[in-house]
């Protein structure tokens, strides 16, 4: 556990020291993430004021809880995704995956920390972490930070499965199609629609859903988590079979 | 002295398929397929002892590279066996990955846009070196490869022949006993080429290191590596020490001899022109002629021909390396 720890820590301060070096990153950084923040809020503002305070059966708070719970979640989510995409991306287009393969850490460990998004992602941390501890009362904080996370694992699993294929013979490019999907995805106001066809059509509802259900105590965290672990049982037995039938002989 | 690496008919076969251009039999692929399947590596066998260098050669398709990220661990063989340090590799256990260094000459695994010492600071945690053991081995390393300099460079604005040494230095921080070298000087200019070989000859001999080296330059084996492996079409041709390699492929040795054409007697002008007639001479100018024997009989040759004629100069030829690797690569596969 030290080992991996030590290696998270010196990943963590590499991906910093190596986004420090841009400062055109650190511009965009600012525009993208806080324009975003901006746009979610005032949408969240508008779907309130629409809702007349009671949105799909959610009180005020709850919608407000949900949006604090996605952003914690999406920003959890997205430091681990956009890193592990990136980086697998990366690591077959350029061969990385060849070293990281040699390297005594597990192989999966090496490619979550090696993009890790820590830093582009932390408003949403923040700021969602905030607005869960604002919308709901102080005896539902563990079970919100706990459902936000738990929803944000399955998020990242479902994302690497989808992905996979494509990391599979080097096509992936991160920056179009699915991810682009995913992101405009987690933005549409499924709600409780218990529709498993709309769900399975917008995975970042899915999950927040999930998540609200459990927050509301509509579900049980075990069930959350369960749903976690067997997708991530999926992703990883996906991500053997990638690593057993990888083809790069030469270059 | 025990063996470092032991292969048995090892095999790794890449399947592909077949498809003919245009729409109707692109979709007539999605439903069925014709699948090929490519021995890139077919049936080798060897064994390295420790601390020994060793040369893979062989052309492009070879299976050198293949074999190679197959007794790394990158590969799984899809027969066959093969151990390194007692290990199977493909298991991938933690000890044997502390215990082996893989430099590709074409995949980098520095961090592009920090300084090299980055990179190496990240490999003293991975490899869970201690830190008076990294300063030391980086010391000495730094000193040897003459690159303290730029070590606080980007790895982006560094030339290829110093991310090459920094490649070198990543992968021996943690002194690995067995050492892959793929491709290692391809691109780099002659001199690099040769401070790298210093490099390797003097660190390989320091630390006994067991090093497997593939290039596609002749002189890069022939520098370094005490015995060749030379593979085609997946298959082992030679294996043994490269002179011996010469002695097979190439087992004439030529030398040009200039006579004093005035001091020749009229005999001696008839014993030559009958060598030529028997081609045990070939004329090259008026007074040049080059001769080929056999290396074994080159000794008795030289001395019969100094005692037997007025000569103005006797030159041998040098072995043409890469006119052997040809004629090696030719080689029939022994069975």
């Amino acid at each position: 556990m030290r080992y991996f720890l030590s290696i998270y820590k010196r990943a963590a301060h590499l991906h910093f020291l190596r986004w420090m070096r841009y400062r055109a990153d650190v511009l965009v950084w600012i525009l993208t993430i806080w324009c975003m923040l901006a746009i979610q809020a005032v949408f969240l503002f508008v779907t309130y004021s629409v809702s007349g305070g009671n949105f799909f059966g959610y009180s005020s708070n709850e919608i407000i809880g949900f949006f604090g719970a996605a952003l914690l979640a999406s920003g959890l989510a997205q430091s681990v995704i956009t890193g592990v995409i990136l980086t697998l991306s990366k690591a077959v287009w350029q061969g990385n995956l060849d070293h990281w393969l040699l390297q005594p850490p597990p192989f999966l460990f090496r490619i979550v920390t090696e993009e890790l998004g820590i830093v582009w992602y932390w408003p949403h941390i923040i700021v969602g972490s905030g607005i869960v501890l604002y919308a709901f009362p102080a005896s539902l904080w563990i079970l919100a930070f706990a459902s936000a996370i738990v929803a944000s694992t399955i998020e990242m699993a479902i994302v690497l499965i989808f992905c996979l294929p494509s990391i599979r013979w080097g096509r992936w490019n991160p920056d179009e199609g699915l991810w682009e999907y995913l992101e405009s995805a987690r933005s549409v106001p499924i709600g409780r629609t218990r529709s498993f066809m709309l769900w399975l059509a917008s995975f970042g509802v899915l999950q927040y859903s999930l998540a609200l259900e459990v927050i509301t105590g509509r579900l049980s965290l075990l069930i959350l988590v369960l749903i976690s672990a067997a997708l991530w049982a999926l992703a990883l037995l996906l991500l053997k079979v990638l690593v057993r039938s990888y083809g790069s002989a030469s270059s | 002295m025990s063996d470092a690496i032991v292969v048995k008919d090892l095999k790794r076969t890449f399947r592909h398929y077949e498809k003919k251009p245009g729409l109707l039999p692109t979709l007539k692929s999605v439903l069925w397929r014709e699948w090929n399947d490519v021995s890139a590596v077919d049936g080798v066998s060897f064994t390295i002892p420790q601390g020994s260098f060793v040369g893979f050669l062989g052309p492009n398709g070879a299976g050198k590279t293949t074999t190679l990220k197959m007794l790394s661990g990158i590969l799984t063989p899809t027969a066959g066996s093969c151990t390194v340090l007692g290990f199977t590799p493909s298991e991938r256990k933690r000890a044997f990955k502390k215990q082996i260094g893989f430099v590709m000459g074409q995949k980098s695994q520095l961090i592009w846009d920090l300084p090299p010492t980055d990179t190496f600071v990240l490999h003293r945690d991975l490899y869970e070196i201690p830190r008076t053991q990294w300063n030391e081995t980086l010391e000495t390393l730094t000193e040897l490869l003459r690159v303290r300099h730029i070590l606080s460079t980007p790895v982006r604005q560094l030339s290829l022949g110093e991310r090459m040494k920094c490649e070198l230095i990543a992968s021996l921080l943690h002194k690995p006993k067995v050492l892959f070298l793929d491709e290692p000087t391809i691109g780099l200019d002659v001199i690099s080429q040769v401070h790298l070989w210093e490099f390797l000859g003097t660190y390989q001999a320091k630390e006994k290191m067991t090093v497997l080296l593939t290039s596609h330059y002749v002189h890069d084996i022939a520098n370094l590596c005490q015995n060749v492996i030379i593979l085609n079409k997946g298959k082992k041709v030679f294996e043994g020490a490269f002179d011996s390699l010469i002695e097979k492929v190439e087992p004439e040795r030529s030398g040009l001899i200039r006579f004093r054409k005035e001091e020749l007697k009229k005999e001696q002008t008839e014993t030559i022109a009958q060598m030529v007639k028997n081609r045990h001479l070939e004329q090259v100018d008026l007074h040049t002629y080059r001769i080929a024997v056999p290396r074994t009989e080159l000794s008795a040759a030289t001395q019969w021909m100094l005692k037997s004629f007025p000569i103005e100069e006797l030159r041998m030829e040098e072995v043409d390396l890469t006119e052997v690797i040809e004629k090696a690569f030719a080689m029939e596969s022994r069975a």
